[in-house]
């Protein structure tokens, strides 16, 4: 088996990769895929961290595992919000380029 | 070791995919390759309700929301000077240290796994049965909570995208300023 | 925890979060059955007025040692939730009543806006009570995700629409960084309920002591984006401005009272368990957002604007509260977070009745000669500034001594020096406001917009302000005895 921290580098890779995608990219909806891609780094160090506390029983290890279908949910509202106010933004826009929408600053 | 090296290596190159294609569509389904390759590492984690429900919710039932509004907007592939062209560099750099970081805290972190049998009996494969356990005893509050959220979802959504279209008209052009007002702020 | 064990609830524990849940359902239900939204409101504040009724009893029970708690110890109905539950309250009936004529007048009556608001003072308030870090994380999300909806709700106005998009993207930027570092939490320690994390973190023999550590930190920024603290303060000032003024008003106070809320109970548990540079990171992002939040609002010409950065400066106060939670800073913060309700809405509230239906023309110039055409408004006016400012005998000078005392009492001795002398800049952009409504030449025509709900407000915002300002011992004081299950513990 592989060990925990192996899955833990992976999900920080995508995690970052996202951070990157997020600060980089312009259009909104590509700024949100990249949100996605966090979360769902997340999601996998939970799972990996899951499987390590095995050892503290099967309360504490399904604890992780639960966690991850509630944060399911909680992308899943938050997808929801974020494409209704896209949608109530762009309907009459030509692009969904954040600068369009003048300074965006950060 | 071989096959979880496969899979890093896909769902990194997915999540590259994500950030660098510049048609929504194809960062979309880049991404809707990344989903599949984790819920395949949920399996190879002993999770396999989260790797079924990953494939179904999020692979099928989020990304497919994601596609429908990229082609509802007919969002083409942006300009090709990105923001902040000079930082990103320097982006990237932070963005590699912080992988970096979290990954040798993890290392420098670790534990030896437990046995494959202390494995098999607290998790049982990550069935559906297990989570059900979980989900209606330490989460009960939060599963009443995520109630609460879909509930703010459907709402919220529905309250913006539900108004009628003269009324939008009516806002698109210029607010107008009441007479004795006509200076707007500086 | 067994199935049966997590049923032990006590309803009356929860009584305030279903009251508002089924007065967000009436509300829906009215708009349904044709009444519009305007009843909306009045369903609101009945139902608003009865979590608060039922939340004082609660407060009682606490003070005379009856901890409650929901759902095992997930929900912690202790004092210093109860105390926060009651400004949430506070501060959504004030919104409840700034919204009442505003929407109408600005064109934005939609069934869903007092739902969505009474949602989000849910969230605020599951923030406020939160025992593990789901539970926190989900009552953020369901207050966020109503705000996000309710900032983009002037629909084609450019300044909306971006802060509303703005708002939600950095919001879910931050949600990611909190949600990982919960999941680092988890991995370190096991656990996710927080006096859980409090002992994995103390435990050496775990050996994850970095991993905790990094955990808190990314956990610390995201509480510290949605409390608006600098360096994570960006999106405040637009979000603020690009609103519509009556969800400024709700956002800048039950959004602030969630996120310091959760802060403190963070502070006061596993934080000090967790690597010292954590803390001392803490102690940095107070620092900065006083000093950033004053300068900034010193810079602006619009009122609108000035009281966006004056909030974030306000965080950086409620900060320095959270750092002394040792020393009696979760009794100084529910003081100064009800003073900081009372005064910042009503603050909004004049706003409203200064400028026009687009929440143009809130610049200074509007406000000379105040004092002579709105005499009364004006005077309202002036009691928001001068607490906010910090000047005895208003609610926010007491706060401000609270929260001063606890930092000294923590010994942090710079941090409450910065914190003085960042409040002698703030005199100053307090007193421009006040010095153009009482010794400027009027410029433009006096605002004409008058609103009885508004007015209401604003008087009870008022008289709050005062109130408090020179009875604060009243409410000091109930926050002093009962049972405290802070930790959880």
């Amino acid at each position: 088996m592989v060990a925990t921290e192996y899955y833990v580098a992976l999900s920080a890779i995508l995690f970052s990769v996202g951070a990157v995608g997020f600060l980089t990219r312009r259009s909104a909806i590509m700024i949100f895929l990249c949100v996605e891609l966090m979360l769902n780094a997340a999601n996998l160090a939970l799972v990996a961290f899951a499987r390590q506390w095995s050892s503290a029983g099967v309360a504490t290890a399904m604890n992780g595992q639960t966690a991850v279908f509630i944060i399911l949910a909680i992308a899943a509202a938050e997808v929801a919000i974020g494409l209704g106010i896209l949608v109530a933004i762009f309907r009459h826009r030509a692009s969904t380029n954040v600068d369009t929408l003048s300074e965006v600053r950060f | 070791m071989v096959g979880f090296i496969i899979l890093a290596i896909l769902a990194t190159l997915g999540a590259i995919g994500v950030v660098t294609f510049r048609q929504p569509v194809h960062a979309a389904l880049s991404l809707v390759g990344t989903l599949l390759t984790l819920a395949v590492t949920y399996v190879t984690l002993e999770a396999h309700f989260l790797g079924a429900i990953q494939v179904i919710v999020y692979a099928g039932a989020i990304m497919v929301l994601f596609l429908f509004v990229i082609m509802l907007l007919n969002v083409g592939g942006g300009p090709k000077v990105d923001r902040f062209r000079a930082l990103r560099p320097l982006a990237i750099l932070v963005g590699g240290l912080g992988a970096a970081g979290i990954a040798l805290v993890a290392f420098l972190d670790a534990r030896p796994l437990p046995g494959r049998d202390v494995i098999d009996s607290a998790l049982a494969g990550g069935g559906a049965g297990r989570v059900g356990d979980a989900l209606f005893s330490d989460f009960l509050f939060a599963f009443h909570l995520v109630g609460v959220l879909l509930l703010t979802g459907i709402i919220g959504a529905v309250g913006l995208v539900q108004r009628r279209p003269q009324e939008a008209q009516q806002v698109v052009s210029e607010p107008t300023v009441e007479p004795h007002e006509e200076l707007t702020h500086a | 925890m067994s199935f049966a064990a997590s049923l032990d609830f006590t309803w009356i524990a929860l009584a305030p979060l279903i009251t508002l849940l089924l007065t967000a359902a009436f509300g829906l239900f009215a708009a349904l059955w044709g009444f519009g939204s305007r009843p909306a409101a009045g369903i609101s504040l009945i139902g608003l007025v009865t979590a608060g009724v039922f939340t004082f009893i609660l407060f009682q029970n606490e003070r005379h040692g009856v901890a409650g708690s929901g759902f095992g110890l997930n929900y912690l109905v202790d004092l210093p939730a109860t105390a926060f539950h009651f400004v949430i309250i506070v501060g959504a009936i004030l919104a409840v009543l700034i919204s009442y004529d505003y929407l109408e007048r600005a064109g934005l009556e939609h069934t869903e806006y007092y739902p969505l608001m009474i949602l989000a003072s849910v969230g605020a308030m599951v923030m406020a009570a939160a025992g593990d870090l789901i539970t926190l994380v989900l009552g953020l999300e369901i207050a966020s995700l109503a705000v996000y909806v309710l900032t983009a709700w002037r629909q084609g106005a450019r300044e909306s629409e971006e802060a509303g998009m703005k708002y939600f993207l950095l919001g879910a930027f931050s949600s990611a960084f909190l949600i990982y570092g919960v999941a680092l939490l988890y991995g370190a320690t096991g656990s996710f309920t927080l006096p859980g994390i409090a002992a994995g973190a103390a435990d050496p023999q775990l050996g994850t002591a970095l991993l905790a550590g990094l955990g808190g930190l990314m956990v610390l920024g995201g509480l510290a984006f949605k409390a608006s603290m600098a360096p994570f303060h960006q999106w405040a000032p637009d979000a603020y401005t690009g609103a519509p003024t009556s969800v400024t008003a709700f956002m800048s106070v039950v959004i602030k009272v969630g996120a310091i809320a959760a802060l403190l109970r963070v502070a006061a548990t596993f934080l000090p368990e967790l690597s010292p540079l954590v803390t001392e990171l803490l102690v940095w992002i107070v620092a900065l957002t006083m000093i950033v939040g004053n300068l900034a609002a010193l810079a602006q010409r619009g009122v609108k604007r000035m009281l966006a950065y004056s909030a974030v400066a306000h965080a950086g106060y409620l900060g320095l509260a959270v750092l002394a939670v040792d020393g009696g800073g979760m009794r100084a913060a529910a003081f100064y977070l009800m003073a900081y309700a009372l005064m910042n809405a009503g603050a909004f509230a004049v706003l409203i009745l200064m400028s026009d239906r687009f929440d143009h023309g809130d610049d200074l110039e509007r406000f000379a000669g105040l004092s002579r055409s709105r005499p009364g408004l004006a005077a309202a006016m002036a009691i928001f500034m001068l607490s906010l400012a910090g000047i005895p005998p208003l609610a926010g000078f007491a706060g401000k001594v609270l929260v001063f005392g606890a930092a000294l009492e923590s010994g942090y001795f710079i941090l409450a020096v910065i914190g003085i002398l960042t409040s002698v800049v703030a005199v100053f952009y307090y007193f421009r406001v006040i010095a153009f409504m009482y010794f400027r030449e009027p410029e433009y025509a006096a605002p004409s917009y008058r609103s009885a709900t508004t007015g209401w407000a604003v008087g009870i915002a008022a008289v709050g302000t005062v109130l408090f300002g020179l009875f604060p011992g009243w409410w000091y004081g109930l926050l002093e005895v009962g049972a405290q299950i802070v930790a959880g513990r």
